[in-house]
Parts: C-alpha cells; structure tokens; sequence
C-alpha cells in the first residue's frame, strides 16, 4: 500500500466526517491529474474541465459510499470515465445544427462562430509529428477504446487498476485492450496518407 | 492457429507473457505467414507510437479550480440540508496553493548608508518600518532598519518560510516577480515586530472574473490578478469576509467599493500599487 494511498484514505475519512480542508485538499490533490485524463479522451480543454467538474461532484455525492475498496484514484478514474460516455452519449443525442445556418438575436441575424480545435500549423512543428498522428487515431477509436488505451498508454495504469476502474476482470482488459491496439493500428494503416506514419 | 487467434495474442507476445506453447505456436505462424509478420511489425510500431504518449505535456487551464468549485455549488444551493460550503475554500486554497511555488526573489540590494533612502513610496522607506513599491507587476520590498532585525518572508497559507533576511542597518530592496500564472500571496514580517504585511503579486495571466466573495486576501488576489497590480494589506482581520463586483476600469475604485462600509480604507501608490489597511 502506498503513501499516497494511505494520504487519500485518510482524507476520504475525514472528508466523511464534514471536513472541507480535507474535501478540498483531495481536489486539489488529484484535479490536475484528472483534467490531464479528461484532456487525453476529449482533446478539448473545455469539455475536459466540465468532464473534471461533473466528476468532482459524484465524488461529492458518492464519498460516503466508498469504503476504499480501491485506491481513491482507481475510483476517480471510473467516475470520470463514466462522466466522459454520459457526456458523448448525451452529445450524440443532441439535435445537430447546420454551420450555414445564423444564430437569432434581437439585433439581428448573427453569423455562427465555430471554433477551430485542431492544433495550428506553428503547433504543428511544436509537437512531434509522429506523436500527433498517434493522438489524432486515438482520437478515433470508439470511446471505450480510446479510454482503456490512455489509461494504459498514456497514464501508465496497470492492467489490474484498469480492472478496478472499469469493473472488468483482468483477462477482458487485456484482450479489450489488444483489440484497441489492432484497430488502431488499422486506423492508421487506413489514413497513412494522411498520417504518413 | 488461423490470423484471427494469432492476432489476440499479439499483445502478450510483445509483452513477453505469453506462455511457452503459444509463444512456440506463434513464432512458427511467424516464420509461415508473411502476412502475419506484417501485421506484428506493424502492431510493434503501434505501441512504440503509443508509448510516447505518455510524455504529452498538457496545460491545466486557469479555470479549472473554478469550474469544480461553482459546480459543486450548484449542488449544494438544490440540496435542503446544510452540508458543508465548499466553493469559497476551494476557490481560496486554489489561487494560494501556488503562491510559494511562483514566488521568486531576485538577488536583494543592500546598501551600508542609513541615510540613502529614496526608494519607499512613505517618506522613503522609513526607519523600522516594513514598505513596498511597484516596479513592472511586481513589487519591491524596501527595509530601513535602525539596528539588527531579521525579515522573514511565508505563506500566510502554510506558514512555509520562503526568504530571511538578517540585517544589520543595511537597507534592503528586494524585487519580488512571480514567474506563474497565478497571483501569489505572502506574509512579510520584522522578527519581534507585531505588524506584518500581505503582499500579493500578479502572475503573467491576468484573471477575468469579476464578481467574487471571500476574505480580504482573497479580495487581493482578485484586485491583483484582475487589474495586474501588486496589492499589500496590513490589516488586523484578514479573514474579514468581503464581497467584491470589479465593474469599473479602476483597480482602486473597484478596491474601495469593496471594503468602504467594512472598516478598511484603500489607497493607491506610484506604479499602481493598492495598498489595504485598517482604518
């Protein structure tokens, strides 16, 4: 058992009891961490932040009920994660408007702004070129692979705390996972035009 | 073994957990199947591609304490019961947590003459008496003392000691710059002295909210991260609870607006410096 895990222990105890300094010194503790995976699954910095918020808040809701069963960061993991689907899932569900159409005010017909997020070219020539290929087919795999992939890749999660997290026995992780890394690589072989990888 | 079933073992096989039969049974597929071997150099360069992932460096935006912290207070204000009020505490430790972390002092000035005062904004830094100017967005500590003191520089949050000075009636000017985003927040005291001083420096961003609670530390930092100025209190209550709409252009009509009817006075020094004190 770690110290840190120890640490989360016992300021999930005393965050049980009504302490908000320990409340608080958990966020804080774990917030960047926790963007930092939002970030990875959305690519987007304001949808990873509400992803982090959503998930503070069933932290909030849910702390009397966990019993550190797993480490707090296990748990955090899961939560998010399922704060992530809920938030893809919802978006599917919303009703889609055209980017040609114009947004009603009263002052008028407004032209609809959409922002851009893809990385500019200057970005471009920042990041290595072969990293940002890599990331842009992650970022299209269907999202339960693309969760089990940077939790495995990119947080440097083990196969059993991806278990924990996701509920799944460890034998299912690792075959999920190894079918994530075939369809990836299938995604790339696929746009190696474009990826030229 | 048909490509299908080889290929679910292309991971433990990398791995080097795949065990000896099927390891065997695999390799020969290998040595048969150039197709396979294809697919598996392929699956190698996957991962190799998939391990630099890891060292992606990602930015924590600004916001982000205060997105959690106006989120779980919309929870709480469509909850019936008292629990327990998050936001202000988590919005305070947020913009203080960074403060020792941020500050730098850059290397003092110390000079042997006690008469070559010229640099406090109040009568030139004054015998025994702690003062602060602005130079850039930051702030410079200036320190006249008579004979020996000590100024010792903390977190206000922490208590961590950050910076001592041992004098020995030499003047001291310290430039203090914040190299992070954030504001950063710090007690400056004379060792056996009862007064200390608050100071806050703005960090490279500046902050966009406007409207905001908290104590009067926290006033500060927001006065300093909205308006890019440094902020020093001295004042007797610092966990005095303010409320604060920045609406004006002016940091210090917006600052007095905010303690006038609390019992503080406000002022503002040459180099836009905002000083907040007991009336």
């Amino acid at each position: 058992m770690s110290e840190s895990f120890l640490d989360d222990q016992m300021l999930i105890s005393r965050a049980q009891q009504g302490d908000k300094s320990a409340f608080n010194t958990l966020i804080r503790k774990h917030e960047a961490r926790a963007y930092q995976y939002a970030f990875r699954l959305t690519r987007r910095p304001e949808e990873a932040a509400d992803i982090v918020a959503d998930g503070f808040v069933r932290v909030f809701n849910a702390l009397h009920n966990f019993k550190g069963q797993s480490a707090f960061s296990t748990w955090l993991y899961r939560i998010l994660t399922n704060c992530y689907l809920d938030a893809r899932k919802k978006e599917r569900n919303r009703v889609t408007t055209s980017l040609e159409s114009v947004l009603q005010t009263p002052d008028g017909e407004l032209e609809r702004q959409i922002e851009d997020p893809s990385p500019s070219p200057y970005q471009d020539v920042e990041k290595g070129f072969r990293e940002r290929t890599v990331e842009e087919a992650v970022a299209m795999l269907p999202e339960y692979q693309r969760a089990m992939i940077v939790m495995y890749h990119s947080e440097s999660l083990t196969y059993e705390e991806i278990a924990a997290a996701l509920d799944l026995p460890v034998g299912t992780v690792k075959s999920r996972l190894n079918r994530a890394r075939i369809s990836l690589r299938e995604l790339l072989v696929q746009n190696e035009e474009l990826f030229r990888l | 073994m048909n490509q299908d079933k080889a290929k679910e073992l292309f991971s433990a096989y990398y791995e080097g957990s795949l065990d000896g039969g099927l390891r065997q049974s695999l390799e020969m597929n290998f040595q048969t199947d150039t197709s396979l071997r294809e697919d598996y150099s392929a699956f190698v360069e996957t991962m190799e591609g998939l391990d630099a992932l890891r060292f992606e460096q990602i930015e924590i935006p600004l916001y982000l304490s205060d997105r959690i912290a106006t989120r779980l207070e919309t929870v709480q204000s469509k909850q019936k019961f008292g629990l327990p009020l998050f936001s202000n505490w988590i919005r305070g430790l947020a913009v203080g947590g960074v403060a020792i972390a941020a500050l730098a002092f850059a290397v003092p000035i110390f000079r042997g003459d006690k008469t070559a005062s010229t640099a406090g904004f109040s009568g030139g830094g004054s015998a025994d008496h702690l003062t602060f100017r602005a130079e850039g967005s930051g702030a410079v500590l200036v320190f006249q003392p008579s004979g020996k003191k000590t100024v010792v520089v903390s977190s206000p949050l922490s208590g961590t000691e950050v910076q001592r000075f041992n004098l020995d009636s030499q003047k001291l000017e310290s430039p203090i710059v914040n190299t992070a985003a954030t504001p950063a927040l710090f007690k400056v005291e004379v060792l056996n002295d009862k007064a200390s001083s608050i100071v806050i420096v703005p960090g490279t961003a500046t902050l966009k909210a406007k409207a905001g609670e908290g104590t009067i530390q926290e006033l500060g930092v927001a006065l300093a991260g909205k308006y890019h100025i440094p902020v020093v209190i001295e004042a007797g209550d610092l966990q005095h609870h303010v409320s604060w709409n920045f609406s004006s252009s002016d940091a210090l009509t917006s600052a007095a607006k905010a303690v006038s009817t609390e019992g503080f006075s406000v002022d503002q020094r040459p180099g836009g410096l905002i000083k907040i004190l007991d009336r």
